[in-house]
């Protein structure tokens, strides 16, 4: 992917993303009758099973990725290679979640962090305001700091302004509290919104 | 295998937006020179296409042939505005300006789309329509079935303009197909 191709993708997700996790084609829909019901038995089992990692890739090699819900409501998504985005992506809005990984063509070719663990985030979907999508863009370690990833993290709604979050006061919005870090906080009332995608 | 979960229009749309966006850029990079002009015109199919998504039905063509007919709409949107009031440009501003990267990138794409520019300036002769079956079969890739889709014609329709276009530029100049 182009540069080009790539912003462009981030702009789609910023201005459409929400809309089109919504969306449900017309044309799947007597077919998808079928595949709820498979996907009703696999739910069941997945409710009985623990309430770790959501969804993996192919059992025969390691996760690309896992999607988690938390028990305090917090979603955490670790990335474990490039080709786990989609997937992850995919999952995000079958949870619901309105957030999703930008693919950009600086993506690294393995997304893992000194002692083999994937980078990861952990967002509150609760404090992602109605009618805005969350965007999520991976990058290169930053010089220097080798257990970070950049990540830049962008509320737009659909007219493109920046919004406000969803705390009453207007203020710093924080997202998520890190264990023994940081918080990742989205800053109200500027037009770009970056956070740092801790290795754990 | 995908399921179409409510919201996976996302991860199925990026899907279609990865495999076609660069075949979109090289269409209006054959009609324009101007970077940033490519650049808006291909965001606004894009992000018509992504507006329309939900509408999208597989049965009656490929992704590739509705996003083509989009891109053929907003091309003829466009011209028609510019013989309006010749400043097209405003009506796509809402698009970011380019970074100078970008520039360069869309610079290179329209530069290589020289022959494809060189045989729709050849095909002049022909008619709006066959011109158009030959550029989406012949430059832009798609299959007679994809382009009919995207011209809004039966598979019959397109092949006979397909036939008679390549037959007279043959004929004007010995074209091999």
């Amino acid at each position: 992917m182009s540069e080009f191709e790539d912003n462009l993708w981030l702009e789609v997700v910023r201005e459409h993303g929400d809309g089109l996790a919504r969306t449900e084609r017309t044309e799947h829909r007597r077919r998808a009758t079928r595949r709820q019901l498979l996907a009703g038995t696999t739910v069941g089992l997945a409710a009985m099973a623990t309430s770790a990692a959501l969804l993996f890739g192919a059992s025969t090699s390691p996760p690309a990725f896992a999607v988690t819900r938390d028990p305090d409501g917090t979603v955490t998504v670790n990335l474990m290679q490039p080709s786990g985005i989609a997937g992850a992506n995919e999952k995000l809005a079958a949870m619901g979640v309105r957030a999703q990984i930008a693919v950009q063509a600086k993506t690294p070719p393995k997304l893992v962090c000194p002692g083999g663990t994937a980078p990861t985030i952990t967002f509150d979907p609760a404090s992602i305001p109605k009618s805005h999508v969350l965007v999520i863009a991976p990058g290169q370690p930053s010089a220097g700091d080798a257990t970070a990833l950049k990540a830049h993290q962008a509320y737009s709604n659909d007219s493109g302004n920046t919004g406000s979050g969803a705390t009453s006061n207007g203020g710093d919005h924080v997202v998520r509290t890190l264990t023994g870090g940081g918080n990742i906080r989205i800053h109200s009332g500027a037009d770009n919104h970056a956070v740092r995608m801790y290795c754990p | 295998m995908r399921q179409n979960l409510r919201g996976g229009a996302l991860a199925e749309f990026e899907e279609i937006y990865r495999s076609n966006v660069g075949l979109v850029a090289a269409y209006f990079a054959r009609r324009c020179w101007e970077p940033q002009e490519v650049a808006d015109l291909t965001s606004e199919t894009i992000v018509r296409g992504a507006g329309s998504f939900g509408a999208f039905d597989p049965r009656r063509g490929s992704a590739r042939a509705w996003l083509f007919g989009i891109a053929a709409h907003v091309w003829a949107g466009y011209c028609a505005h510019v013989t309006d009031s010749r400043d097209a440009m405003v009506r796509l501003a809402g698009y970011r300006a380019l970074e100078t990267s970008e520039i360069d990138e869309l610079a290179a794409k329209i530069d290589a789309q020289q022959a494809g520019r060189e045989l729709l300036e050849r095909s002049s002769m022909l008619s709006a329509n066959e011109r158009a079956a030959i550029e989406l079969v012949d430059l832009a890739d798609l299959t007679p079935k994809e382009a009919a889709a995207a011209l809004g014609v039966p598979r019959g329709v397109l092949r006979m303009r397909l036939s008679r276009a390549r037959a007279r530029l043959r004929k004007e100049y010995c074209v091999d197909e």
